[in-house]
């Protein structure tokens, strides 16, 4: 789908046109329903966050003035609905999103890659989670990250290597707990 | 040159070292371990979050028919043109519109007097008949085929049609005269009860005369 074609295709599907839109359901949907899933970690606010992405994206295409892609509009949209809903679930529970997958130790008080990874992810804020996504799950680059946040390409480096700073030193405790654990 | 800052070795894993700096970042680098070893544990991190985050969202499954939904919505929020109003929606709205004109044509049709055909005979079952009979119609002479099974019970038949008022009236009067009790429809004299052969034949004398 070139960028020509896709605009004749969101015009199409802005005019109603249903297999318009499942063109583009199909190459964005699968991929940005599992990132937000992998975020806010609830299919119904994943399902929420992607139908509302979609149907704004299309709704508000006047006020996307960006030379990018409908996929980076798609996505910057996604991006603050989910860091909404983040915020929205951090004050319901003083435990994270990221605590219903925590794994517990293995016999040995070790957290595999993963879940180490999971639990570390926890201290981030929002922002700074949804730029880790973007940078590692999306292989979005710092400029295809500041497009699409709308942001300078230095608040990006900023929270993002914030985030590294923060995993690094969550991942060390993480760490140096399980250390002591299996002693 | 000082030790590289946490922000400096992540810009230059990221190429984003003014030009002018990274040869001077690449020599420090060259030489200081320290620097060397922090690079290294940001670039493992980095590897660790890139392998782990595509996976984070492996446990938890989308809601079961999201995609059916988002196109609910959509439909919901656009008015969806039908889907049979766009690739195959034409020749289906031209078939429909065929049918809508043949239909309205062919009471008009029923209404009008068939064209006849003229000159050699044509021989036509009435399948539809309300009643039991059988009717035959000569529309002319020279029968050229006489199906099998009307021949065998002309019960009733049609033995000449013609739009020639003065043709009808002759023809009409000839039968009279041969005894049988032709009767009139329209452009049709209709004998009943003739036999096929007997039918031809008159009208074959008939029409000599």
């Amino acid at each position: 789908m070139t960028t020509e074609n896709e605009q004749i295709i969101i015009a199409r599907a802005r005019q109603g046109e249903e297999e318009a839109f499942t063109l583009l359901v199909n190459k964005y949907g699968p991929r940005l329903q599992q990132m937000v899933l992998a975020m806010v970690r609830n299919p119904y606010d994943a399902e929420d966050i992607v139908q509302e992405a979609f149907l704004t994206a299309l709704q508000r295409l006047e006020t996307f003035k960006g030379d990018s892609s409908f996929g980076t509009w798609l996505y910057r949209i996604a991006y603050n609905r989910t860091i909404d809903t983040l915020r929205r679930q951090r004050e319901v529970t003083v435990e994270t999103v990221y605590s219903s997958s925590r794994e517990e130790p293995s016999d040995f008080g070790q957290l595999d890659s993963k879940a180490e990874i999971s639990k570390a992810l926890e201290v981030l804020s929002p922002e700074q989670l949804g730029v880790v996504f973007l940078r590692h799950y999306q292989d979005y680059s710092l400029r295809e990250i500041a497009a699409t946040l709308n942001v300078p390409i230095g608040t990006v480096k900023s929270r993002l290597y914030y985030a590294y700073s923060r995993l690094q030193a969550e991942l060390s405790k993480i760490r140096e707990a399980e250390q002591k654990w299996s002693i | 040159m000082e030790h590289l800052n946490f922000t400096q070795l992540n810009e230059y894993l990221d190429d984003e070292i003014n030009k002018d700096k990274l040869e001077l970042v690449r020599a420090h680098l060259f030489s200081c371990t320290q620097c060397q070893q922090e690079l290294s544990r940001i670039k493992d991190l980095r590897t660790q979050l890139t392998k782990e985050v595509q996976t984070l969202g492996g446990d938890v499954k989308p809601a079961l028919g999201w995609e059916k939904r988002l196109h609910q919505r959509y439909r919901e929020t656009y008015r969806v043109k039908p889907q049979w109003n766009r690739s195959w929606g034409r020749p289906v709205i031209a078939a429909l519109v065929a049918l809508l004109l043949l239909a309205l044509y062919l009471p008009l049709q029923n209404r009008v007097p068939l064209r006849r055909p003229s000159g050699p005979s044509v021989l036509e079952p009435i399948e539809n008949l309300p009643s039991p009979h059988k009717e035959l119609r000569l529309f002319g002479l020279d029968q050229q085929k006489v199906p099998e099974s009307l021949e065998t019970r002309p019960e009733r038949a049609v033995v000449y049609t013609s739009t020639n008022e003065d043709e009808l009236e002759q023809v009409y009067q000839e039968l009279q005269k041969a005894g049988l009790q032709p009767v009139r429809r329209g452009n049709e004299i209709l004998v009943e009860r003739i036999n096929l052969q007997e039918a031809e034949r008159l009208i074959a004398e008939i029409t000599k005369k």
